[in-house]
């Protein structure tokens, strides 16, 4: 029986040679590994260390079951019952504190305000009316959600009715402002070419040439008007606080007095 | 708290608070126009309801469009829906349900309810519903008036299966 065509090397290396003869040789493991692996030759402390697999043979064992986690609390009667605050803000959207008004409730309602009494009413007030129709459309709003939802019956004209008459007002106020914005836009524009107005800011605006009302001269007016406003410091005072001057033309800012 | 520089005076945004299920008392859901931010939000809460706000969540809701044969020309401001989730800094607890719905009348509204889906059906089911075997008496009829006349047959056709 002839040898495989082995190479010299490897034949008295690797594979045992079929012609060892002693019986009291041990018995070596056959492997084909050589016998330096598992000595990493690059040094690499992080080998084997795995976050998804979690091995990690340096770091310690973490007992998780030594740690008591908290216990959720099944039984509603157990839970503490939570309480709105009376002043909560958003009770504004339930004015009668329940989810849903009646139709009686919704229908109880006055006319929208006209423009005509709107124009009486001072910025401040508009203001405020304003923000009362936001808020009742927030509340006819939240309301025909719930309605929706729940399906209770009639309701729906009543409340449609009542958010007519708010959008009424709050077109009302708008167009109030908006006239009110063109008047001085154009007071402003006629007045820069009007020789009887003074814009400067010192003294009295209005100049008139020709005062059919007053014996005196206009001048004087405006001299003696500030001699008072000198002589009693808290009237004085007290009339700053309340007159708010008009801007020099410098400063002079585009912001209408609706702001 | 921190809020933007721009005044505006005279705002003109509705938001409505909605009635949610599951949702912790802290917590509350608005649907909001499409056009307003959280940071729009979170002003307008505080300035008019004077709630502070924690964190806000937001979201867009696509809405199913109608067949086409039926869509008009308002459809196209309902594609959407903003709703935005408030955390709150004190709790609000939606009122409870209404129960009793007689300020309502709920017995007379779904009572007319069911009469108008009835009617609906009445219209467009094209007599199918209220057949009653008149069709086929009438089929049934006119082969008669065939037969006599010499027309037809009387061999009986082999039901159709």
């Amino acid at each position: 029986m002839s040898l495989p065509l082995v190479p010299r090397a490897i034949r008295s290396r690797a594979i045992p040679t079929v012609t060892t003869s002693s019986a009291t040789q041990c018995a070596r493991a056959f492997s084909t590994t050589p016998a330096n692996a598992g000595r990493n030759s690059d040094r690499s402390k992080l080998r084997g260390i795995s976050a998804l697999h979690r091995t990690n043979p340096k770091a310690p064992l973490l007992a998780m079951s030594k740690i008591p986690l908290p216990q959720p609390v099944l039984d509603k009667a157990k839970h503490t019952p939570i309480i709105t605050a009376p002043d909560h803000g958003l009770w504004d959207f339930f004015p009668t504190k329940s989810s849903l008004r009646t139709p009686e409730e919704d229908a109880s309602h006055g006319r929208a305000w006209h423009v005509s009494e709107l124009r009486n009413k001072s910025f401040e007030d508009l203001h405020k009316l304003w923000y009362i129709c936001v808020k009742e459309r927030n509340v006819i709003a939240t309301q025909a959600h719930e309605r929706d939802r729940l399906k209770p019956g009639y309701g729906d004209f009543e409340a449609q009715t009542r958010d007519k008459t708010v959008k009424k007002t709050m077109s009302g106020i708008r167009n109030v402002l908006i006239e009110r914005h063109h008047a001085w836009t154009e007071a402003r524009r006629l007045a820069k070419s009007d020789p009887e107005v003074d814009l400067s800011g010192q003294g009295r605006a209005y100049r008139p040439a020709a005062p059919s009302f007053a014996a005196e001269p206009v001048e004087q007016i405006a001299a003696k008007e500030v001699a008072t406003e000198e002589a009693s410091p808290a009237v004085e005072k007290k009339a700053k606080e309340t007159v708010i001057p008009p801007p020099t033309p410098k400063t002079e800012s585009t912001v209408s007095p609706l702001s | 708290m921190k809020f933007g520089a721009q005044k505006i005076y005279l705002p003109k945004f509705t938001i409505a608070m909605l009635r949610t299920e599951g949702l912790a008392p802290n917590y509350a859901h608005f649907q909001v126009p499409l056009n307003i931010t959280k940071l729009d939000m979170k002003d307008y809460l505080y300035h008019l309801y004077n709630t502070e706000v924690v964190s806000i969540r937001s979201y867009v809701l696509g809405v199913p469009r109608s067949p086409k044969h039926i869509r008009g020309p308002v459809e196209l401001n309902k594609r959407f829906k903003k709703r935005m989730i408030v955390e709150l800094k004190s709790p609000f607890v939606y009122p409870e349900e209404i129960k009793d719905k007689t300020p309502w009348d709920s017995e007379l509204y779904d009572a007319a309810y069911e009469n108008e889906k009835a009617k609906y059906k009445l219209d467009f089911s094209r007599g199918r519903e209220l057949d009653e075997g008149r069709r086929s008496k009438i089929i049934d009829a006119a082969k008669e008036v065939l037969v006599q006349k010499g027309l037809k047959k009387t061999v009986a056709k082999a039901p159709m299966k």
